[in-house]
Order: C-alpha cells, then structure tokens, then sequence
C-alpha cells in the first residue's frame, strides 16, 4: 500500500476516534508519525497542529452555528492561548527531542487518567452535572451564564496554549476544565468554546513549524485531509457508537503510546 | 462576558459571519491541499521535503499548491477573528472588538515574527 494512502487513512483514524471522543487529534497524530512512520518530533508536532486547525475549524462551524460556542469567551482566552503556543513554538526548537518525548508522554498519562475518571464516573452523576444545562441532552443553544475568575483562566489558558505549540495538541484537555470549573461554564459550552479556541491556538504556534522548515508538505497533506474527512465522520458516529467502550479501548492505546513516549525520552 | 440578552440580540450576524468563514474557509484550505497533492502524485513531481512554506510557495509545482493552502488554512482564524470584529463593531461591543482586534495583532506578530525569524533557526 502506498505510503501516502496509509498517512491518509491514519489521518481518518485520528480524525474518527478524536472527534467521538472529544478530543483534538493531536494527541493521536504525533504518535501515529514518529512511532508509525518514523517522522521527527518536531516535523511530527508541525503537521499535528495543522490538522488540529483543520479539526478545529470544521468543528467549530457547526458550534458556532448552533450556539453552542461562547465566542466572547473563547475569543478573550484566545490572548492567553495564542501568546502560550508562540512561546511553546519557540522553545520546541531548541529543546531536545526527548525532552518533548518526555513531555508528550506525561499529557499522555493526564489524558488517560481523565478519560479513565470520567469512565467510571456514574452515568447518573453525568446525568446529574448535565442537569439544567439545555445543551447538554440535545445539543441547543447555550445556556444563560455569568464566567467567572476570568484573569486565573486566562493564566490557565497561557498553559494550554504553551502545551499546543510545544507538543502539537490542542490544548483542550486543559481549556475544557478550566472554562467549566475555573469559569462556570456548562459543560458542553466549555467542549464547544474549547473547539473554536484551539484554531486560533494551534494556527499561531504553527506559524514556527511552517516558516522554520519543520513542514513536508507531501507528508502534510494526507493527513490533513484523512483527519478532516475523519472528524466528520467522528462526528456522526459519535451519536451512534458507545463512547465509554471507546473511552477504554482509547486509554490502552494511549498508554501503551505513553510507555514509547517515555521509552524513547529515556533513550531507550 | 456574561450571555445575555444582548448577547443574543447581537448573535445572529456574529454566528452566521464567523460560522460561514469557518464552513467555508475550511472546506477551500482543505481543497487546494489536496488539489496540490493530487497534482503532485499524478504528475510524478519529486517530494519537496521539508523547507520553510516561503520557499515551497515559491516553486510552480503541486507542493507548492499544498503549501499555499496549508498557509491559508492557519490563516483562517486570522480571518474568523475580523469578521468577529466587524460583528462586534457593527452591536456597538467596542470592549470585545479591542480585544478581537488584539487578539488578530497577537497572532498576526507570530506570523511576521515567524516569517522573520523561523527560516534562520
């Protein structure tokens, strides 16, 4: 099978299992090309925020549209994001690749150990924290509600941003949890706000990967495509498939991903 | 930024601008970088490997194509980001178009900084 093909269908992969899940493709992407195929890191980390703008943008359409995405919100934490990915950009090109290995193996750790608490969690207490909130059963527009600690988010935002242009993921595992617990946000505005965030942040650290060289645009482009083919299709199955059985099978992945991450940090 | 009445008053314009630049600028970016590497694959054009997008834009052939567009896929926020502020100017918001406009400055000096400084390091 040509090379190009298989990019291809890693990208719908990522895109597919992102997009049910919630989650950017990043955190999928840069694995996929530096274990899968043997890309350098950094080459890795560049094409993965450019398929996290595609991702996001896509997405962001239909959340935008919906009303479910606070653009005021997301768009003031965008100060925070943006200046984070720049700095994180900068720094992945003078920082050693195994320290990113190590780095990219560490969020992997936090992103099963989320995905893993919100497994076991109760389907009531999903219920329960979804209560009151008109987006969360049919996907309507967002509720009426005042954010809160707005400068400690924005301080939060800086870190996602920072983890997006260093390690080429979205940032979301970090925004989501601060727009609704820092903030106040419903959950699904949180989700939504998040999603249109991460374009803007991801397209600013990606910036240094283009300019800088770290971009094969032959490598790049089937796995922008494959991912933005993937996220739609992500999409419609999400409502179809059983996300928990997803969840678990994701978290074995991950950590079996997170052991070679940290492997090759170690030089191993 | 509290999500109120007004919010929704000014939402129509807002959603619809910045939701269509999305919809469509994506589905353009995505476009032209296949097109690119469609061109590139069907006419045996050798891979250009990675180089800095300003060169690869400057050569005619179907990486550059791809290039260009993977450029102006990261430009779209730039773009989402004016029209927010052309929505916000037009609900009298002068508070969210300062910070949308600062916003676009942000991301537009990482563009130029990138532009000036990435091929040198």
């Amino acid at each position: 099978m040509p090379i190009e093909l298989l990019l291809a269908l890693s990208g719908v992969a990522a895109g597919t299992f992102g997009a049910m899940l919630g989650l950017g493709g990043g955190i999928l992407i840069v694995p996929i090309l530096t274990i899968g195929f043997g890309v350098p890191l950094t080459e890795a980390v560049g094409t993965s925020l450019i398929c996290v703008v595609a991702t996001s943008t896509g997405a962001a359409a239909v959340n935008v549209r919906a009303g479910r995405a606070d653009l005021r919100l997301g768009i003031t934490l965008a100060a925070g994001t943006v200046v984070g990915a720049v700095t994180g950009a900068i720094l992945a090109g003078f920082m050693p690749e195994r320290v990113i290995a190590g780095l990219f193996a560490a969020l992997l750790v936090y992103t099963a150990a989320t995905m893993v608490r919100g497994i076991l969690r109760p389907a009531s207490a999903s219920a329960e924290r979804d209560a009151g909130d008109p987006t969360a059963a049919d996907g309507g527009a967002a509720p009426a509600y005042r954010a809160r600690r707005v400068p400690l988010a924005i301080g939060g935002s800086v870190l996602a941003g920072n983890a997006s242009g260093l390690l080429g993921v979205g940032g979301g595992i970090v925004i989501v949890p601060v727009v609704h617990l820092v903030m106040g946000a419903p959950i699904r505005v949180a989700v939504a706000t998040s999603n249109f965030l991460t374009g803007m942040t991801a397209a600013a650290g990606a910036y240094a990967y283009l300019f800088r060289g770290d971009v094969d645009a032959r490598l790049t482009a089937p796995v922008v495509v494959g991912v933005a083919l993937g996220a739609a299709l992500g999409a419609v199955l999400s409502a179809r498939l059983n996300t928990r059985i997803l969840g678990a099978i994701f978290v074995v992945v991950v950590g079996y991903v997170a052991v070679r991450m940290a492997l090759r940090a170690i030089g191993a | 930024m509290t999500r109120t009445a007004r919010e929704r008053t000014a939402a129509p314009p807002l959603t619809r601008w910045v939701a269509g630049v999305l919809r469509w600028g994506t589905v353009a970016a995505v476009a032209v970088i296949a097109g690119g590497f469609v061109w590139a694959t069907l006419s045996g054009q050798p891979a250009s490997g990675t180089r800095s997008v300003v060169d690869a834009i400057g050569a005619w052939s179907g990486d550059a194509l791809t290039a260009a567009g993977l450029l102006g896929l990261t430009l779209l926020p730039i773009a989402v980001l004016a029209v927010a502020a052309a929505a916000f100017w037009r609900a009298r918001e002068l508070r969210m178009v300062a910070i949308t406009l600062g916003v676009a400055a942000l991301i537009l000096g990482s563009l130029a900084a990138a532009a000036i400084v990435g091929p040198t390091i």
